[in-house]
């Protein structure tokens, strides 16, 4: 049996969808910040981005990842290494919070890459095998073995740390992706159900002395979710959304010109509340286009993850999976008040460089597990 | 693949599924089936709040001091028909729905139907149970247009004051006409909000630009809380009828100024007319003329009552002092023409006073043609102002007729007749704020209607009283004023309020027409105030060609009386001595 060349095996859906996504986001933040003279170009920076990211795509998806398993240590150890630095020469223009690199006039936020690489890490040291297990896998059989007791609690310290370090930066809800991208990980890779179970139970009853060391805007942000009166300018935020969406009606207010949004009732449109500037602009046709953009990647996604070659391959697609459709549900859910307002942008849609190369990045780890699936049948 | 991982795949697949049926239920819910509630409410906190109402807002309303509406609006509910709308087949069906609706026959209504008309009125002013049954109906054929329909609730009692609204001549929709509808048109007129104006953010200051007309969005206009007591007004209007019928006079006006601010309390013209039904009397070249206010619209030769002006600026020059005297001849010379007394007779010697207490013609000759110089006593006349506007708030004011010598139809005759009021034509308004500022210590003040002007946000602009100038001084006044009462006292004692002391005089003026003086006819009237020494109200009263009798002092004076008795009580002052 010949195998057919990598290329005819290339998902352009995959691209296709995606692309789609990035250009529907570039218009919303086109539409988002119109009206704000400071913001107005943004759009032009995020299509800049979308361009690089593209170059990202295909340059990952071209090289074999079983590269990546060989060097996920030191990919580790950069992400470690970032992360590290961000805390001692990180700056932001909010307080005390040290979550960015100034390079130029690019905002670097070091967890986004780390995150990338946090997906190699993880899934390679969970697929990690024995000599004796590799020579077996070449023969033929794929290895049955789960991962055992000391890779499973070696991937969960290795991303502890690294989530320990966003917390620090402090970035919650960034921190809590890393908990969950390894989670996803770990369970698709097999891991015993006793320990994942044992492990949402020690991290419940560590809950509590992390309460304890929480910011006080992230203690709050938890109050309010729970308590959504607590805090009447978040209140108002979600208000904001819910009347903008709701406005949208069927048919949506029409581009450019949701008076929502236009009108800057509804705030941090142009990365949190996104989602919003789509509903009242576009409606629920736009809504529920964007939900089947995001439907038809979360099939390749998982196409990919099905058809992998080998299970490295379906651990990494499936990291770039909760990558993405974490923060997407988290943002949404909040957007449509079922959810705490949290910082998470929505994936390719939101304006920000480091998430959405990160994304498209992502995107090329699928696509790279994608074109070199084995045969079907 | 190993069947761990496909089915954990499988799992996590579920659980998205199901969170993505969980999102679009909720957008669901959001968009489509409550879009329209969040959509008002957007709409609602992004129109500044100022009472915006949906689709067009009411005019201002108008009130009196108490409160009491003059003016306000109801919806008018009419039922319309698009006859060109209904099939043949379904003609029947309809007319025999609409039947118990309108109380008409199916065959009438039937007939309509079979018009070719698109709207055509059924009922012009249905009731809420005609509408209730329309609407149940749910005929696109038939519908219920509603409009704003302006009310008078005091019907023709306030209407010279009030005026009315009509629809303007160019298409311009609603329109106030005369009074204080024809005045604040542009404050009682609900606002359109121009689209770009019409969302604002949380600031107001940043706007969106929308297609034109994409919102009907209009803002109500200013509520006018008048001077006017209606209580006064009734009073005033009822002793007017009364003096009117009782002396058989055409016509009728009584003034009622607060002579301290120049508050008009009660304006009332009789014969008055329902501003509601403006409509009969326009266009009727009789009838229309009655919608004017001939307060402060229409002039008029004010006979004796100037002889006020006349002494208060031989008073306040230094020309005479009340003790001056005189030699009345019974008639006196003046630019070459003779003006007698009332009655013909000669007085004698007389003081100052007893020129005003006889109404001697000759004294005021005396005073303008002999005593004064002109220009000192038309300074005076112009200080009083006459011959302007007085700047009241009401739609139509004139500014009467004053000749000053210089002027190319100068006669010197004027000179003398201008000191007993003829030859010269004032509006009643003038007259009585001119005799006001007696009673106000000399100072003029502009006459006003409105008090408080309160926007829809509930900002109110209040109206401060304006000085128009300090024709004589207070001494001159004061002197003036006792003067006055002795005029009543002893001259007019039918203008006597029992209880009160009150300074006044009479006007019998004789009627200019295009072949000279009407020898009939008179305007008889009485212009007074009180209480002396602290007038509260100064009051004109005008008859018009009162037949019972000619003179002022027998007709105007009497109706002086009995008004000025109801209202002194009215603002507390007690009788005394």
């Amino acid at each position: 049996m010949r195998d057919t060349p990598f290329w005819r095996r290339f998902d352009y859906l995959l691209v296709v969808v995606m692309l789609l996504l990035v250009a529907l986001g570039v218009a919303m933040v086109r539409s988002a910040n119109q009206g704000t003279p400071d913001l107005a170009d943004l759009w032009l920076r995020q299509l800049r981005f979308a361009a690089a990211g593209l170059v990202l795509f295909f340059v990952i998806a071209a090289l074999p990842y079983e590269w990546f398993r060989h060097v996920w240590w030191a990919g580790y150890l950069l992400a470690l290494g970032s992360l590290v630095l961000v805390l001692f020469i990180g700056e932001s223009e909010i307080g005390d919070v040290r979550r960015w690199f100034y390079i130029g006039n690019f905002r670097l936020q070091p967890s986004y890459p780390a995150l990338l690489l946090h997906i190699v890490a993880t899934s390679a040291v969970l697929d990690h095998r024995s000599r004796k297990e590799r020579r077996l896998e070449v023969e033929g059989e794929e290895s049955p073995e789960r991962p055992g007791l000391a890779l499973y609690l070696l991937s969960g310290a290795m991303a502890t740390v690294l989530a320990g370090l966003v917390f620090r930066e402090p970035d919650l809800s960034t921190a809590v992706i890393f908990v969950i991208v390894w989670g996803a990980i770990a369970f698709v890779s097999g891991v015993r159900l006793l320990y994942l179970g044992l492990t949402g139970l020690a991290g419940l009853a560590a809950a509590i002395p992390l309460w304890r060391i929480m910011e006080d805007y992230q203690r709050e942000r938890i109050l309010v979710f729970l308590n959504p009166a607590l805090d009447p300018e978040k209140l108002y935020n979600l208000r904001q959304a819910l009347i903008s969406i709701g406005s949208g009606g069927l048919w949506g207010r029409g581009y450019g010109i949701g008076s929502q949004s236009q009108l800057h009732f509804l705030r941090v449109r142009h990365t949190d509340f996104i989602f919003s500037v789509v509903g009242e602009e576009l409606g629920f046709i736009g809504t529920m286009l964007l939900l089947f953009l995001f439907c038809l990647l979360a099939w390749r996604i998982f196409r990919a993850a099905l058809l992998a070659r080998d299970r490295f391959g379906r651990l990494l697609a499936v990291g770039a999976g909760a990558v993405v459709f974490f923060p997407l549900i988290v943002n949404i859910g909040m957007n449509i008040g079922l959810l705490p307002v949290t910082g998470l942008p929505l994936p390719f849609i939101s304006y920000g460089g480091s998430a959405l190369l990160t994304y498209m990045a992502a995107m090329g780890l699928v696509e790279g597990v994608a074109m070199r699936r084995k045969e079907r049948g | 693949m190993d069947e761990r991982a496909r089915r954990r795949l499988g799992l996590i697949i579920f659980l998205l599924a199901l969170f993505t049926l969980g999102l679009v239920h909720r957008l669901f819910v959001v968009q489509v089936v409550e879009g329209a509630t969040y959509a008002q409410e957007g709409m609602e906190q992004r129109i500044p709040d100022l009472g915006v109402r949906f689709p067009d807002a009411p005019r201002g309303r108008i009130r009196e001091r108490g409160g009491l509406l003059l003016a306000t609006n109801r919806v008018r509910h009419t039922i319309m028909a698009c006859p060109s709308c209904v099939p043949e087949e379904a003609v029947d069906t309809l007319a025999d729905d609409l039947s118990p609706i309108l109380g008409w026959s199916p065959g009438e209504i039937a007939a309509l139907l079979r018009g070719r008309e698109e709207g055509v009125v059924l009922v012009p002013d249905a009731t809420p149970e005609q509408v209730e049954a329309v609407e149940r109906l749910g005929s696109p054929a038939v519908w219920v247009e509603d409009r704003w329909e302006r009310e008078y609730p005091q019907k023709d009692l306030t209407a010279h004051v009030g005026g009315f609204v009509g629809y303007g001549e160019k298409g311009e929709g609603r329109v106030g006409y005369y009074g204080l509808e024809g005045f604040y048109d542009d404050v009682l007129r609900p606002r359109q909000i121009p689209p770009v104006e019409r969302e604002a953010d949380g600031s107001g200051t940043r706007l969106l630009p929308l297609e034109e007309g994409e919102f009907l969005a209009s803002m109500p206009g200013e509520d006018l809380e008048t001077t006017i007591d209606l209580a006064m007004q009734l009073a005033a209007m009822e002793e007017l009828e009364r003096g009117v019928q009782e002396f058989q006079a055409e016509s009728g006006i009584i003034i009622v100024v607060d002579p301290r601010t120049g508050a008009i309390l009660a304006m009332a013209v009789y014969p008055s007319y329902d501003p509601r039904e403006y409509y009969k009397y326009a266009g009727d070249p009789y009838l229309e003329d009655l919608l004017e206010n001939p307060a402060i619209s229409l002039h008029y030769e004010p006979g004796s009552v100037f002889k006020i002006v006349t002494m208060a600026a031989a008073l306040d020059s230094g020309s005479v002092t009340p003790d001056t005297t005189y030699v009345d001849p019974g008639e006196m010379e003046c630019g070459g023409e003779s003006n007698p007394n009332w009655d013909g007779r000669s007085y004698g010697v007389q003081d100052m006073r007893g020129v005003l207490v006889h109404s001697l013609n000759t004294g005021v000759v005396w005073l303008t043609c002999r005593v004064m110089d002109r220009e000192v006593f038309y300074s005076y006349v112009r200080a009083f102002g006459f011959g302007q506007r007085t700047g009241v708030d009401l739609d139509g004011e004139v500014t009467g007729i004053v000749h000053y010598p210089g002027d190319l139809d100068w006669e010197d005759a004027f000179l003398g007749k201008n000191a007993y009021g003829q030859g010269i034509a004032v509006t009643p308004l003038q007259m009585i704020s001119a005799v006001a500022a007696v009673a106000n210590g000399g100072r003029l003040m502009q006459p006003y209607v409105v008090e408080r002007r309160i926007q829809p946000d509930g900002s109110v602009l209040k109206h401060q009283p304006v000085v128009r100038g300090q024709p004589i001084t207070p001494q001159t006044a004061q002197a003036l004023t006792e003067m006055l009462v002795q005029v009543v006292e002893e001259g007019v004692p039918l203008a006597r309020v029992p209880g009160y002391r009150v300074a006044g005089k009479t006007g019998t003026a004789q009627i200019p027409t295009p072949w000279g003086y009407d020898p009939e006819n008179t305007i008889a009237s009485f212009a007074g105030f009180g209480p002396v020494p602290d007038p509260r109200l100064a009051i004109l009263v005008r008859l018009d060609r009162p037949q019972a009798s000619r003179w002022g002092s027998e007709t105007a004076a009497v109706v002086f009386s009995r008004l000025a008795a109801r209202l002194f009580p009215m603002m507390g002052i007690p009788p005394g001595e």
